[in-house]
């Protein structure tokens, strides 16, 4: 009920501020328009009122702050101008492979935004109803399903600083304030670069690994995006070398990131560089077919996680402990 | 009903001018259109036409008449009348999609695509740069299949499949498509003797052959089912707090706790697996993190490899 409520309040508003000729006062949305009534105090109006400007910002209305020459706030409007649609000259042609676009988001987080633009489309040039080319359906599909995608995405286009909850590769979460610079796929998992406040350096964050919600601050970004933010993990890292053999045809992740690979008679001898846990998960990938380890760091942490994976699945001898 | 109500308003927004240009469209028609119920969309103008401009009066409401015969006018929009403009979000949800797309090798329509996308960045303003998707590795590869496909020749490449075994194919290209950053190849395979899908990423040593004799048709293979989980089965695994970050993976839920698990800190997750060859590479990647609980089966297969590796690793030298 509340939220229904909130719809006709939001909608009440874009329509007072879509008809005032000069600017529609606070005074005057808290008197006349429907929904504002409710608000028991001044705070609570103003909280509310602030609440609903900032919500259909978001949602693209471009809501004026109309001042005199003072600098006093008279008002908000939304010029008509501002807010119709502005002619993209688009030919039938390109009105299919938009929709084509449209689909691509599918069930991901982008896909809200991708089919109201496509609506919005239509609604100025009507829709076409041509079956698009073969070649263009089910030709690309992202699948991106992380809430902080859309979120960051913003706030590395508005250049806003953002804090989230993060558990690092060890397993530790804190709270971490970062500079989104930009998100990437890679392998099908979604990332996001940035410059972390904290330790004063690039990063690069998983977003499953993003623990609740990524929350927005007015505060703008001090340090310069560069013009093409890559996933190269900063020397600061300490990158490792290592060298493994693992039988033919196996191991994937080692080979794409080798850099020397000779054929022996025991296998094939990778040369592979990456931070340590990475080398740890591309040998654990292969593990049934590694012959060989020839770095101590590396061998190390093969043997524990060995270790730990043989304890982890003892159960599956013992009986009485499947039952779960 | 969970619809977010910056879902919604863009929606209604758009609803009113959508209506204007098609005077008298039956209420099933737009409820398809706008990809929602009849029941939603009848809601929305319920929700539409108590709204209007400060009074309140008849003259003052929207006045969309849609209760006789499922058809629908708008007799007064108030302010609704122009469509609103793309924001900058709407601009480069499509924007992104669309330079996939002009990535794909071998798509005719590329010009059409990057004109569209400059007109979007107008309107965004270059946002669509701040999302990557794609695995530079594999351009040199894709100008080969652009080449395979355009010309019709055939192709021979190494294939490391999803089992990690390596085997020899000779294939006759039909398209490439993309799921996230990965990029398949779908062609006439002459082993399987059907139309396959092939990563990427798994190819390798990949050479031109002879012109095709018979080039098979240029159909939309379907990506659907490559990633379907819905139907795929449940693995129990058991998980040390210290990854408990898998679990705000979306595939990924929890599953109730016995107590002495929850008193060592650990969480019982259910994780759908379409291949066992993948749980095992899932649980194994997690470094001991993570414990195959059930399947049984594969559980002990897991215990296999791991003895087996520890004993092979540990005695050669």
């Amino acid at each position: 009920m509340a939220r229904r409520d909130k719809t006709e309040r939001l909608l009440n508003l874009v329509f007072a501020m879509m008809s005032t000729r000069r600017a529609i006062s606070r005074s005057d949305i808290r008197e006349n328009v429907a929904g504002y009534e409710d608000a028991r105090s001044d705070e609570a109006f103003e909280r509310m009122f602030e609440r609903d400007k900032d919500e259909l910002r978001s949602m693209g209305l471009p809501i004026d702050t109309v001042s005199d020459s003072l600098g006093e706030v008279l008002g908000y409007r939304i010029s008509p101008s501002e807010y119709e649609f502005v002619d993209l000259e688009l030919s039938p042609e390109d009105i299919i492979v938009l929709g084509v676009a449209a689909q691509v988001w599918d069930q991901a987080v982008l896909s809200a935004p991708a089919q109201t633009a496509l609506r919005k489309i239509e609604a100025k040039y009507g829709k076409n109803v041509v079956t698009p080319p073969a070649e263009l359906s089910g030709l690309v599909r992202l699948q991106a399903q992380d809430v902080s995608l859309p979120v960051l995405l913003t706030a590395a286009r508005e250049k806003r600083v953002v804090k989230f909850e993060y558990h690092n590769r060890s397993g530790v979460q804190s709270m971490r304030k970062i500079e989104p610079w930009a998100l990437i796929c890679r392998q099908g998992n979604w990332y996001c670069i940035g410059f972390d406040l904290d330790r004063m350096d690039q990063r690069t964050f998983k977003l499953p690994r993003i623990h609740g919600t990524v929350r927005t601050t007015a505060e703008k970004h001090s340090a310069p995006r560069p013009d093409h933010p890559t996933m190269e993990i900063p020397q600061s890292e300490g990158l490792v070398t290592a060298t493994i053999t693992v039988s033919a045809g196996h191991g994937a992740m080692l080979r794409k990131n080798s850099m020397r690979l000779d054929q022996t008679a025991l296998g094939d001898r990778i040369e592979v560089c990456g931070v340590l846990a990475d080398l740890v998960e591309w040998t654990l990938l292969a593990l049934a077919h590694v012959v060989s380890i020839e770095s101590p760091a590396l061998e190390t942490e093969v043997n524990a996680a060995i270790d730990a994976l043989v304890a982890g699945h003892q159960a599956a001898f013992t009986e009485g402990e499947l039952g779960v | 009903m969970s619809e977010l109500i910056s879902d919604r308003i863009p929606r209604l927004l758009a609803l009113v001018p959508w209506l204007i240009k098609r005077p008298g469209i039956t209420l099933t028609q737009t409820a398809e259109h706008f990809g929602i119920s009849v029941d939603t969309l009848t809601k929305d103008l319920w929700q539409i036409v108590l709204c209007g401009l400060p009074g309140y009066g008849p003259d003052q409401l929207v006045d969309i008449d849609f209760w006789d015969d499922d058809r629908i006018w708008v007799y007064d929009p108030q302010t609704l009348a122009l469509p609103m403009r793309i924001s900058s979000e709407e601009a480069i949800a499509l924007a992104i999609a669309l330079r996939r797309m002009s990535q794909i090798p071998a798509v005719n329509e590329k010009a059409l695509i990057d004109r569209l996308i400059g007109k979007l960045e107008n309107v965004s303003g270059n946002g669509s740069h701040l999302l990557e998707v794609s695995q530079p590795a594999q351009i040199a590869l894709g100008e080969l299949v652009e080449d395979a496909l355009v010309q019709n020749l055939g192709l021979s490449f190494d294939y490391s499949s999803a089992q990690d075994d390596l085997s020899h194919r000779r294939v006759s290209p039909v398209r490439v498509f993309s799921v996230d950053d990965f990029l398949y190849l779908a062609g006439w395979c002459d082993q399987a003797e059907a139309i396959r899908s092939f990563r990427f990423d798994r190819i390798s040593n990949l050479s031109l052959l002879a012109p095709l004799e018979h080039v098979p048709p240029r159909i939309a293979v379907e990506v659907t089912g490559l990633t379907d989980l819905s139907k795929a089965p449940f693995a129990l695994v058991r998980i040390e707090s210290t990854i408990s970050w898998v679990t705000e993976e979306t595939w990924v839920t929890i599953a109730p706790l016995t107590a002495g698990d929850a008193d060592q800190g650990q969480i019982l997750i259910q994780v759908p697996y379409l291949s066992k060859e993948w749980l095992i590479r899932w649980v194994l990647s997690m470094g001991g993190a993570a414990a195959l609980v059930d399947p049984p089966e594969i559980a002990r297969e897991i215990h296999e490899i791991v003895t087996q590796s520890a004993i092979r690793l540990r005695t050669q030298d």
